[in-house]
């Protein structure tokens, strides 16, 4: 064996560090799906008589569909009725701090060295911990409430702001918009809500750890952020899930709806349970994330880290609507084992002088393929839209894949639109200089693999860049094109 | 529509059987059950429709609504005048309207020893074993019904077969004119090019017509390239307006081999160009270039895909593309390389100018890697004449309409300036700078 090879299988070998399950009661609905189940969701929830129609709708329209089989990725059939579509940890006492949260739970985030209070006097940060389904904490939620920023699970949402939710739920991704967002529309059991009304600058930066706990369980997190005009709100989601045999789905929706003159950034680092490196088990990440510049002038910004699941399939859009709006999309995917990726954005241009870039870094080692699958479109009325790509792929061992398959529909002539992507493993010179620096060859690859996601990373808030180095070097080390 | 569609399917579907009974067992059983399944193979799969993915951005239900009859035998006379514009010096040429071959307006020289050219319905009967060997091997019809349709149907086309170790001395331009006076026509060419090793050849194969209904070419190229061989192959695509022109061309290259192709576009209101490329051998070279101009409401939409199935292999793709009025433009570049293609180079380049406010282009370059030790990139643009160049001729004294007019033929020349036959080179040059619309 070269000594290339043993580098490449001690990586392949690196287990998933954040594989455990802790105990904590679970209310479990029993597996199924059915209209029954649809209304004990709502019901569950306390949810108001035009939520349950617009889930029944979802549903009717989702028995309609069949699913999609266009991406690059190969899996078992799912049966969804061998799913159960509702978990919550029984525990259901409203918490004013820290201290009256479950020691279980909090020994979980422990665990994931995500400590709650150290993160609460760091830079800000407000965590909405959902635990499963159903949101367990909410901290600096009075500070928020000064600025009139809303930041809360979407069942209180549902509850306390049912007027914003309705005019803006299914406002970007609408229930019919593919087979895994209409399941969701049906049986959303949670997620969160933000709103930030015009002129305030949210004053920290936003997060929920999303987790999925309970074995067997689908989560579908549905998560809308609404930016009112000349706001700003940048928002963090990341994940981590237990070490689990059977595949679990996750289907979750994001929506986010961009007024005039605001930001709005979202950041996403997945480290989901990938399987093990025989490709058994992991999560199914299918995922439907979609922004609308509504206003002019507004802007929307993805950045993604996804080193986790089984399959991911993801495909962060922005539709450019208003004049001047800017949509941006940063990715770094990893795939490893027998992981897939098949993930990318869509920008649509509709309004005037509109903006995008898409810089996507796909990683592929092990066994692992990684696509690329991003649509640019310019509409008849886009007057001088804009748009660069640069997709790249680093391959890492012989047996990986790498696709890229990006779709361009120009239809203004005053587009400028530029798409490029290459493909190779890291140069036996870049590696050659570095180690004849003095540098060891597992910290050359680690530190040309940091250079090469650098423009991604550079883009994630500070604490989550951290977080990402981390993941990349934890899937990374010492493996060797 | 729909009913339209299958109209046409099931009349060309119905018609095989007349059209086997002229065969009469002239032809040896292999090729009358090829035939048989490929036409059934047409009959199941029917024409493709926009939901396949790699019929996405192309509908070909305009070219499949009318009532196509094959060619009448004998064929109406055609002058020489008709083909006249097409002529190029110092070539073997083979004309064919609607398919058929004319020996009238032909002229085959005297060729190198053992090298054959010749109509591929004289070709089944003079080289069966040949042809037994070659014939509908690279051109799988399993994944396209329109080949399917093509290898049920196809007799008109050329045969050309180079030794090993021959050098063709003249290149072969092959003229194909549809002829659409005396009512629809659809004819299916098909050529069959095997280069043995150490040969080289050289093919220019024009594609035009005389005017009236419009007509539908479904044609089928098959190339087999052998050990060091090069073949130069240069497509030239002036159809009038209302044509419909489908081309799928297998190309299979062996070790060492050497094969670059160009297409050229202007012609046509609905063209499909399908390049499958598969390198088989090791230390390939493949180029392929591409420039198409169209306007009004004309389609285009060029395939190409290359498959690099052993290592050391390089391939370079060029697409350029000016749009106008109200025409729309595909590319779809596509480059595999398998587990065993390491150390490949591939690259591809699809650029694009859109003139009015009504063109369209809809690119999509493809990469489908599973080999690491590659270096594979593809880019694609779209936009519009660059300004600081108009700017910088306009402030040496050229006029704006001129200056857009040489960018214009700078961007086109980049293609053409490949071509290595001089004078269908200079042939293509005028005809862009005509386009340009400036007196030059």
């Amino acid at each position: 064996m070269t000594e290339e090879d043993k580098i490449l299988e001690e990586f392949t070998r690196s287990e998933y560090k954040y594989g455990f399950t802790s105990n904590i009661e679970q209310e479990l609905l029993s597996k199924g799906l059915s209209e029954e189940t649809v209304r004990f969701i709502s019901a569950k929830k306390d949810e108001p008589e035009w939520l349950l129609e617009w889930r029944l709708k979802a549903f009717r329209h989702w028995q309609t569909l069949r699913e999609p089989k266009w991406p690059k990725v190969e899996y078992p059939p799912i049966d969804f009725q061998d799913i159960s579509y509702y978990a919550e940890p029984k525990e259901k006492k409203k918490l004013d701090s820290l201290d009256d949260l479950d020691p279980e739970i909090r020994s979980t985030y422990e665990k994931l060295g995500i400590p709650l209070e150290e993160q609460k006097m760091l830079a800000g940060v407000a965590v909405d911990a959902v635990l499963d389904s159903v949101s367990v904490a909410t901290t600096f939620k009075e500070t928020l409430a000064e600025k009139g920023v809303i930041f809360c699970s979407m069942s209180e949402a549902v509850q306390n702001h049912p007027e914003l939710v309705r005019k803006n739920i299914g406002s970007v991704v609408p229930y019919t918009d593919n087979f895994y967002a209409a399941l969701n529309s049906a049986v959303f059991s949670d997620g969160s809500f933000c709103y930030i009304p015009a002129g305030v600058r949210c004053p920290m930066e936003l997060s929920t750890y999303f987790r999925i706990n309970a074995a067997n369980t689908g989560q579908f997190e549905r998560t809308l952020i609404v930016a009112e005009e000349g706001s700003y709100v940048s928002y963090l989601e990341g994940c981590t899930a237990p070490m689990r045999d059977e595949n679990q789905l996750h289907a979750a929706v994001v929506e986010l709806v961009a007024h005039k003159d605001s930001e709005i950034k979202y950041s996403t680092v997945q480290n989901w349970y990938p399987g093990d490196k025989d490709g058994k088990g992991g999560i199914y990440n299918f995922v439907t994330k979609r922004g609308i510049c509504k206003g002019d002038r507004a802007k929307i910004s993805w950045t993604q880290v996804e080193t986790g699941s089984a399959i991911t399939w993801k495909y962060p859009s922005v539709i450019l609507k208003g004049d001047h709006s800017i949509g941006e999309f940063y990715s770094v995917a990893v795939t490893n084992n027998y992981q897939q990726a098949d993930t990318g954005t869509k920008m649509i241009h509709l309004g005037q002088n509109t903006k995008s870039r898409i810089v996507s870094k796909g990683i592929s080692a092990g066994k692992s393929n990684n696509s690329y699958r991003g649509l640019v479109k310019i509409s008849r009325k886009a007057r001088n839209a804009r748009n660069f790509s640069q997709c790249d792929s680093l391959l890492m061992g012989d047996q990986c894949g790498a696709h890229t398959f990006p779709y361009l529909e120009v239809s203004h002539p005053s587009a400028i639109v530029e798409h490029e992507a290459t493909t190779s493993k890291i140069g036996e010179d870049v590696l050659f200089y570095c180690q004849q620096r003095g540098i060891n060859e597992e910290d050359s690859v680690a530190l040309i693999v940091n250079g090469y996601c650098k423009e991604v990373l550079n883009n994630l808030p500070m604490e989550f860049a951290v977080e990402a180095q981390k993941l990349l070097a934890i899937s990374l080390e010492g493996s060797v094109g | 529509m729909e009913n339209q569609d299958n109209k046409l399917q099931d009349k060309l579907v119905r018609q095989f059987a007349d059209f086997e009974k002229n065969w009469n067992g002239s032809v040896s059983e292999h090729f009358r059950n090829l035939r048989k399944e490929a036409i059934h193979h047409f009959g199941r799969m029917g024409f493709p429709t926009t939901r396949q993915e790699s019929w996405k951005y192309t509908n070909i239900k305009p070219a499949t609504a009318n009532a196509y009859e094959s060619a009448v035998d004998p064929p109406e006379p055609i002058s020489r005048d008709a083909i006249a514009p097409y002529l190029l010096p110092e070539t073997c040429r083979l004309v064919f309207v609607n398919g058929q071959f004319q020996p009238d307006l032909s002229e085959i020289p005297e060729l190198s020893a053992q090298m054959v050219v010749q109509p591929l319905s004289r070709a089944f009967k003079e080289h069966p074993e040949l042809l037994e060997e070659h014939f509908a091997r690279y051109g799988k019809y399993e994944g396209s019904s329109l080949t399917a349709l093509n290898t049920a149907y196809a007799d008109g086309g050329t045969f050309i077969y180079i030794p090993d170790q021959t050098i063709s001395e003249h290149p072969v331009h092959l003229i194909y004119l549809t002829d659409g006076r005396s009512g629809h026509r659809i004819s299916y060419p098909r050529n069959l090019v095997v280069a043995g090793k150490n040969s080289q050849v050289k093919l220019i194969e024009t594609s035009a017509s005389t005017g009236g209904e419009a007509c539908f070419v479904n044609a089928v190229n098959e190339v087999r390239v052998m050990d060091h061989a090069h073949v130069e192959w240069f497509k030239v695509q002036e159809e009038n307006l209302l044509d419909f022109h489908v081309d799928h061309a297998f190309v299979n290259q062996d070790q060492n081999s050497y094969c670059k192709i160009h297409t050229v576009t202007t012609g046509s209101a609905i063209t499909r160009n399908d390049l499958n490329i598969t390198l088989n051998g090791s230390g390939c070279e493949t180029h392929l270039y591409g420039l198409y101009w169209l306007g009004s409401k004309q389609h285009v939409d060029n395939h190409t895909l290359i498959d690099h199935a052993r290592a050391n292999s390089y391939s370079n793709e060029l697409y350029k593309g000016i749009m106008d009025g109200q025409s729309t433009g595909v590319f779809n570049g596509k480059v595999m390389v398998r587990q065993d293609a390491q150390k490949t180079n591939a690259f591809q380049s699809n650029k694009n100018i859109l003139l009015s406010d009504e063109a369209t282009i809809n690119a999509k370059p493809e990469l489908e890697i599973y080999a690491d030790d590659v270096k594979c990139s593809h880019g694609a643009t779209s936009g519009q004449l660059d300004e600081q160049s108009l700017f910088y001729l306009k402030s040496r004294g050229i006029d704006p309409g001129k200056a857009a007019a040489l960018l214009t033929f700078a961007f086109a020349s980049e293609v053409l300036e490949h071509i290595s036959v001089e004078p269908l080179k200079q042939y293509l040059s005028e005809k862009i700078q005509q386009r340009t619309g400036i007196a030059w």
